[in-house]
């Protein structure tokens, strides 16, 4: 049996002269977690729908659990669940009518509808909300009821764009926690696009970078976390914002990125003793109205914007 | 049946939202105009039919286009769209479930209140009293009924099209206002003129090609239901046309390449 679940080949997307998603290629092993990391408007919602055959691709192929996306898109939506960034519901139905109105869509038999109505609302914490009308819910509420309604076909694949998206911390938690418990639970694959970096690093086994439409960098959680390891941040807080200090430090070659925030300025370099005092000495140089000098350790943040500034 | 399964949606919907009873307000308003003001029959009208169908033919295409302008440009308005579309449903079944339901829902309504309207104006004696004028045969009663019916499922089906492009809601039912010309005055206006220059007497003189054409038009929906042959004609000529902006619409929207949210 084949493991790759997704294969993806040369896809690409153009809106008029805009080049929404750039001959990208890869590949999504069956029951691992696939994120899409990237900025808004780097292509990551664009691939997934195209993925979920919801718009044609202008070239390239792309192929879900072996069936094409352009050619048989029934088969691909079958297999799939899909839980979009914004999920639109009818407002003058009930949960119950809303997820039945969607079994009818995927064929469910009507004498497995209820069970399975049932299990997928306690899955996401809906039980009690069965007969109210969905127009009443919050938003965090109407991701859990997309992701219950995702869960219906029993998708082999989930496809999942920005799920917390403008949740508060709480809701955002709930939505993670039932993903992770999806993930050990039901034997489904994982392809999500985020660019809330802790929830991709909790989810994920590998995650893919886009930037400007085209697929940069992939590699598993696991290297970038080790590679983040290897890195370490330095702030340095100065009395007046300074941008000749940070062109300075931009210039050094051992220096991965440096910005400033007003009058702090945040040094990503490689973790090596001898490069503090290099730092404080170029600063110093330019600078001597130093009020500050800190080390933190480097985070996955870090790494994406280091790959997307190379 | 996919189709079925967004009829019933549709109609759940539909009960609970301001469409239904507004719809039944409409027509129920404009049977009393017809019935009780000046709008409708006077003795100085020639037919109890001429003023009904004036009114009518105006109220018939505002309620298709009522019906089916957020037909598809709401669902994305809601967001919606990709919920449906994201499982195993082909657009067309989505489109023709919406125009299903919206017929299923006006159809019955529409027809139930112009009878009742009709024996409603024979028990009171209406016609008589009022507008000193003989009730028409019944036959022609409903042959008015059917007129109007295929009116609004030809504007329904436009709106639907046009639904289709709109970019909101509002935009759709006012471009299906601006297709409602041949419904109003100037429409009729526009065709009288045509027949002039062509040197038709009449419409029942004119050439058969001509009369599908003609079939948008009030001033031969009019003329369509006191002559067998062209409401004949127009029936068909409408459920053709409808038909085919339907069949238009949806393979439009199979190839179209949709915006999810607006």
């Amino acid at each position: 049996m084949d493991t790759h679940v997704i294969e993806v080949n040369n896809l690409t997307k153009r809106y008029g002269k805009l080049v929404a998603v750039d001959n990208i290629s890869f590949k999504v092993t069956r029951g691992t977690a696939f994120g899409l990391l990237g900025l808004n408007g780097a292509g990551k919602t664009t691939t997934l729908k195209m993925l979920a055959s919801l718009i044609h691709p202008d070239g390239g192929s792309a192929l879900v659990l072996g069936h094409d996306v352009v050619k048989e898109p029934m088969q691909v939506r079958r297999s799939i669940g899909y839980v979009s960034e914004n999920p639109g519901f009818y407002s003058r139905m009930t949960t119950t009518e809303t997820l039945n109105y969607v079994c009818r869509l995927l064929d469910v038999p009507a004498a497995m509808r209820k069970q399975r109505i049932d299990d997928n609302l306690e899955l996401v914490g809906l039980v009690d909300k069965k007969d109210s009308f969905v127009g009443t819910y919050s938003r965090g509420m109407r991701h859990r009821l997309s992701l219950a309604q995702a869960l219906l076909s029993e998708p082999e694949i989930l496809f999942l764009d920005e799920p917390t998206l403008g949740l508060d911390p709480m809701g955002a938690k709930t939505m993670r926690d039932i993903i992770i418990k999806l993930k050990k639970e039901r034997d489904v694959t994982i392809l999500m696009s985020s660019h809330v970096l802790p929830e991709v690093e909790a989810i994920c086994n590998e995650v893919g970078i886009f930037n400007h439409g085209k697929l940069i960098a992939r590699d598993s959680v696991e290297n970038l976390r080790n590679t983040a390891a290897d890195n370490m941040n330095i702030e340095v807080v100065l009395m007046h914002p300074d941008e000749q200090v940070v062109k300075a430090l931009q210039n050094l070659s051992f220096v991965n990125h440096a910005q400033a925030e007003g009058s702090r300025l945040v040094i990503n370099v490689k973790k090596d003793a001898d490069i503090r005092p290099r730092i404080l000495e170029a600063v110093f140089g330019i600078n001597k109205q130093i009020l500050s000098f800190g080390i933190q350790e480097s985070s996955l943040e870090d790494i994406l914007l280091r790959i997307l500034k190379e | 049946m996919k189709v079925l399964a967004v009829i019933k949606k549709e109609l759940t919907e539909h009960v609970r939202n301001f469409k239904l009873p507004l719809l039944v307000m409409i027509i129920f308003g404009a049977i009393l105009m017809a019935l009780y003001t000046e709008v409708g029959p006077t003795a100085k009208s020639s037919s109890v039919l001429d003023p009904f169908l004036e009114l009518f033919l105006v109220i018939c295409p505002i309620i298709g286009i009522a019906a089916a302008m957020d037909s598809i440009v709401g669902e994305k308005e809601r967001g919606t769209l990709e919920l449906v579309l994201s499982k195993p449903i082909s657009r067309g079944s989505l489109l023709y479930g919406k125009f299903a339901t919206y017929i299923l829902i006006i159809v019955p309504l529409l027809a139930a209140e112009l009878i009742l309207a009709y024996y409603w104006a024979q028990v009171s004696g209406i016609s008589t009293l009022r507008w000193q004028l003989p009730m028409p045969p019944l036959s022609q009663w409903l042959s008015m009924v059917v007129i109007l019916s295929l009116v609004c499922m030809y504007y329904t089906a436009l709106t639907i099209l046009i639904s289709l492009f709109a970019p909101s809601t509002t935009t759709a039912g006012l471009v299906g206002v601006l297709f409602m010309t041949p419904a109003h005055p100037l429409g009729g206006h526009v065709l009288q003129v045509f027949l002039r220059i062509t040197g038709w007497n009449d419409f029942g003189s004119a050439a058969l090609p001509f009369k599908f054409v003609f079939s948008v038009f009030g001033k031969y929906q009019k003329f369509a239901v006191t002559s067998t042959t062209d409401f004949l004609i127009g029936s068909f000529s409408l459920l053709i046309l409808t038909v085919f902006l339907l069949f238009v619409s949806g393979w439009i929207f199979e190839k179209q390449n949709i915006a999810y949210r607006i």
